[in-house]
């Protein structure tokens, strides 16, 4: 008797979490938990982000336009998840996985070369954020002289910059090694090199005691990056909620940028591997690598130029075989989303 | 006449399997028009191996390598310590449960810490497959010692055998054949861990191993690339598991019941 009772009181409790799970609120543990108006997203259009690393400044206008509810007043209940290294953001929204997810520039193409219908949407940066970081004592002090030396570098794998830098640079000499995302060894060894982002390992590096000095690859490789991308089938199915995502992540950056210190603890408490500190450091270091030329209300926009010459650079380097057209490629502000590919 | 008939069914089996499978996906693939970024072809994947064969056969080799020297050292190891942990009754209860936590150890997590101590390259990966690959021998060889007939181990104490005479004459000549089995388990375990552990410390380039191969053509949207270097990492992991299992019917074809029995099924 006793036996049954357990066994009774253990099913109840099985069923009693499975329908609590099942009334939970599906973003009670991602990053959104917390944001404002999460109460009131039933009757909105879910959404989901995918990002390609951990909650940082490069995404910053995205948690800002959060945070002030601008998805919500464009009728759009906005779940952003966490990414990593491994995450393969580009395929998993070129198969319809996620509506939405960051790449970089250059991923747009690769997969649209491989039969990906994947369309950029918005370019947080216009400046190429990557590049390469070493102690500031090391001697090195241009990317040809890296590119001609023995150095040990950290990159992760199959980037395609090291195929553009190998054909001007030779690079026979170079040891290649994974990238970890990890400051650890950085910090304890003198002599090493690793790719960053130039607003936020060099500054987390500093707060640890280490000075670090950093070449841009923006002069020899200069894609749009931090792109936000959707897939084809997407846009043409829900072009009006590409363009209320578009325009709301727009404004949060534009509040982003006047104000980063009001969002960084949001952001934060999503990432305990980067401090307040150095966020808002990261935030004021990227200001003038997001912001255009005509101005912040022209932040995300791309051009045609840009992306071509970017696709004609991937093929010259043998890096994709030939470019799909590039006006298919990405979703410009003067284009209305019915017009896409 | 009859053996060779046997010989041909035993290896048209799997080839007819093989086959058959390999056709289904290509129909299924050229049927539902999935893009190759996502399933690629048998034959996209073939003709990429054929390709990129420089590539992937250089990747193989550091493979292998890291493979076989993990695979060895996890064997000597394994044997070694077993040996020691069933022959102490002290030695059992207090350092084989440590052994089966080891072996919970999510091997991605201890990859990185394991570059931090040694260093990038085959070091690194040789260390992932050691880890991964020693629990199992470690175990057989455990299981295959203490359960050693009790009247032929008494029939040795009878006589005054020391204990390295017991063990060289009888606990481990009565284990070989649970050995083998772990030491197949490992075979292919230790192919994984060095996959992992080139991850995270493999060097890139021309001769870059496959666990660099797989992470560049991810990277690249190369999935035809991805799964030709799955394929070959699991041609490794077969060509071990072979050499294991020929190993294994070498040293107990002639005496024990599993050798005797395939033997005699064979004729």
């Amino acid at each position: 008797m006793k036996k049954v009772n357990r066994f009774f009181l253990l099913a109840v409790a099985a069923v009693g979490v499975m329908f609590g799970c099942d009334r939970a609120d599906p973003n009670a543990g991602g990053p959104n938990a917390g944001a404002p108006n999460a109460a009131k997203t039933t009757a909105l259009t879910p959404i989901t982000l995918q990002l390609n690393w951990v909650p940082e400044p490069e995404f910053g206008g995205l948690f800002a336009a959060l945070q002030d509810g601008l998805y919500v007043a464009e009728g759009l209940a906005v779940d952003i998840r966490k990414g990593g290294a491994q995450v393969p953001c580009a395929q998993l929204v070129a198969s319809g996985q996620v509506p939405f997810a960051i790449v970089s520039g250059e991923e747009v193409l690769t997969l649209r070369a491989r039969g990906g219908e994947i369309v950029a949407v918005f370019a947080t940066f216009q400046r190429n954020p990557t590049g390469f970081m070493l102690h500031k004592n090391n001697p090195i002090d241009s990317l040809e002289a890296l590119w001609k030396s023995s150095s040990t570098i950290g990159i992760d794998p199959g980037m395609p910059f090291v195929a553009i830098l190998n054909e001007k640079y030779g690079g026979q000499n170079l040891k290649m090694v994974p990238y970890s995302g990890a400051l650890a060894t950085f910090l304890v060894t003198p002599d090493s090199v690793q790719q960053c982002f130039i607003t936020a390992e060099p500054v987390e590096a500093k707060l640890r005691g280490v000075e670090a000095k950093v070449l841009s690859l923006a002069e020899v490789f200069n894609p749009y990056s931090a792109v936000i991308a959707t897939n084809e089938t997407y846009l043409k199915e829900n072009g009006a909620t590409v363009e209320a995502f578009v325009r709301a992540t727009t404004q949060g950056w534009i509040r982003y940028l006047a104000n980063p210190e009001k969002y960084n603890p949001a952001i934060a408490a999503l990432n305990p591997s980067m401090t307040l500190e150095a966020m808002n450091i990261a935030a004021e270091l990227e200001r003038s690598l997001i912001t255009p030329a005509s101005g912040a209300a022209d932040i995300g926009q791309m051009t045609m130029d840009r992306w071509s010459s970017l696709g004609q650079q991937l093929v010259d380097t043998k890096v994709i075989p030939a470019c799909a057209p590039v006006e298919n490629a990405f979703l410009s502000r003067g284009k209305s989303a019915k017009q896409a590919p | 006449m009859m053996r060779v008939m046997k010989s041909i069914r035993m290896i048209a089996a799997p080839v007819i399997a093989v086959t058959f499978i390999l056709v289904a996906w290509q129909i299924a693939v050229m049927m539902s028009g999935v893009s190759a970024f996502l399933v690629p072809s048998p034959l996209a994947i073939g003709q990429t191996m054929w390709a990129s064969s420089d590539r992937l056969i250089g990747g193989a080799i550091q493979t292998a390598m890291a493979s076989t020297i993990g695979f060895v050292i996890a064997a000597v190891i394994g044997i070694l310590v077993g040996s020691m942990i069933a022959a102490v009754p002290f030695l059992r209860r207090s350092l084989y449960p440590l052994a089966t936590i080891l072996q919970m150890v999510p091997l991605v997590a201890v990859a990185p810490l394991l570059v931090i101590w040694l260093g990038f390259g085959l070091p690194t990966a040789i260390a992932a497959a050691t880890v991964v690959a020693v629990f199992p021998v470690l175990a057989a060889t455990i299981d295959g010692q203490v359960s050693v007939d009790p009247g032929l181990r008494e029939f040795f104490l009878l006589h005054g055998a020391s204990a390295w005479t017991r063990w060289r004459k009888l606990d481990l000549p009565a284990s070989i054949p649970a050995i083998v089995t772990g030491l197949r388990i490992a075979a292919g375990l230790a192919v994984i861990g060095a996959i992992v552990g080139e991850f995270v410390s493999g060097y890139g380039g021309p001769n870059a191993p496959l666990g660099i191969v797989i992470m560049t053509a991810m990277r690249e949207a190369r999935t035809d690339l991805v799964f030709a270097a799955i394929a070959l990492s699991a041609v490794v992991g077969f060509a071990l598991f072979g050499a294991v299992s020929c190993l294994g019917w070498l040293l107990v074809s002639r005496w024990h019941a599993s050798g005797v029995n395939s033997l005699e099924q064979s004729k």
